[in-house]
């Protein structure tokens, strides 16, 4: 069973919103936030699924899968995590591989080492972030209408490229 | 073959400026690909937030693999170059859509080579791949992610993060790398870029 304590924080933890040194707990749930909290610490490592009502930010080793589908979820700089995430929106600052599926934001920070699938609603990936993995969104409305208009505005708007000269080659047979 | 391996500091520290550009394939490539409910298309990097949200709105599955961190980290280590392209394990003829950006203008001829095959082999058939490359004297001095903004305008971002070296080919040498495709549809822009917009059969 995880330890449980109150733990005063202003940044709400390491997954949302920051870094923290929290070496001398294990685990610890902030009841003084507006939602619960837990963080699993650094030198924790779990195997197992977790399923909760609660947000849960991962410091430490997690193997498992996660369900907390009306709260969020994050892995913190040192976490690392081999599993399935359903969370309200998910943030990955540390190693992750598996797949995440949310109806809210995925945020993939620059320190992350991600590899898996995507499904969400809106996603963030910082520029230098290790990532392999695809992205599922809700699409847009179809195309044609979209494909037409955009073309329209580029005849109305010339494009930087007047010397643009078609350098090569083989005809073009696409219809 | 027609190949120049430059230093970085061939160049100024700012390197002559690129500005943005309106890309005429990439707008083609877009437009042919939204028109399938099921297209997958593979982006290889820089990872790039809004090249993702761009893409996956668009198809139904965008995959990314940066592969510039990839050879970034691999070269960093010294490992043998042959294992970076163990990262593209995805099963045969799995896109509709490559998208290459300038990645070829940071692998030697060998590694191109090996680059093409393995994407002849992951597109499907009239699949196509986008693939930019950089004139020498147009190059920046570090690499940039291309950035795409509305109504197909790309600009650019640094990657300070990435140190790869730079190979410039010329168009000939370009065409001939990309033979496997036998249509080729290229455009050479006033800021010195060059797309080619390939098509497997």
């Amino acid at each position: 069973m995880l330890k449980k304590s109150k733990k005063p924080t202003d940044d709400g933890g390491a997954a949302f919103g920051g870094t923290t040194e929290q070496k001398t707990l294990t685990a610890i749930s902030n009841r003084e936030t507006a939602a619960e909290k837990t963080v699993i610490g650094e030198k924790i490592s779990i195997e197992g699924s977790i399923q909760g009502d609660e947000h849960l930010v991962i410091e430490g080793s997690m193997k498992g899968n996660i369900e907390i589908d009306k709260h969020n979820f994050a892995v913190g700089q040192k976490g690392r995590v081999e599993g399935e995430i359903n969370a309200q929106s998910v943030r990955i600052s540390g190693q992750m591989i598996g797949n995440i599926k949310t109806k809210g934001k995925v945020e993939i920070t620059r320190e992350a080492d991600f590899m898996g699938d995507i499904r969400a609603k809106s996603i963030s990936v910082e520029d230098g972030a290790y990532f392999k993995g695809s992205i599922e969104l809700e699409r847009e409305p179809h195309r044609k209408t979209a494909a037409t208009g955009e073309t329209t505005a580029m005849k109305n708007s010339p494009p930087v490229n007047a010397a643009q000269t078609p350098t090569t080659k083989a005809a073009d047979k696409e219809k | 073959m027609a190949t120049s391996t430059l230093p970085a500091d061939r160049f100024s520290e700012a390197g002559p400026s690129i500005g943005d550009y309106t890309s005429v394939l990439l707008q083609r490539y877009v437009e042919i690909l939204a028109q399938s409910a099921t297209a997958q298309v593979l982006d290889l990097g820089p990872v790039c937030e809004e090249n993702i949200i761009y893409f996956a709105r668009r198809v139904k599955r965008f995959h990314v693999c940066d592969m510039f961190l990839r050879l970034n980290r691999s070269r960093r280590k010294g490992l043998p170059s042959k294992r970076v392209w163990e990262h593209l394990d995805y099963a045969s003829h799995s896109f509709a859509g490559i998208n290459l950006w300038d990645f070829m203008d940071h692998l030697n001829d060998d590694q191109v080579g090996r680059l093409v095959e393995l994407c002849h082999t992951l597109l499907k058939p009239r699949g196509m791949m986008l693939v930019t490359s950089f004139e020498a004297q147009s190059a920046p001095s570090q690499i940039n992610s291309f950035v795409i903004k509305d109504r197909y305008r790309l600009t650019f971002r640094l990657q300070a993060h990435l140190d790869l070296p730079w190979h410039y080919r010329s168009n000939r040498s370009l065409t001939h790398m990309l033979s496997a495709f036998p249509s080729v549809k290229s455009f050479l822009y006033r800021n010195g870029i060059r797309e080619f917009l390939c098509k497997r059969d």
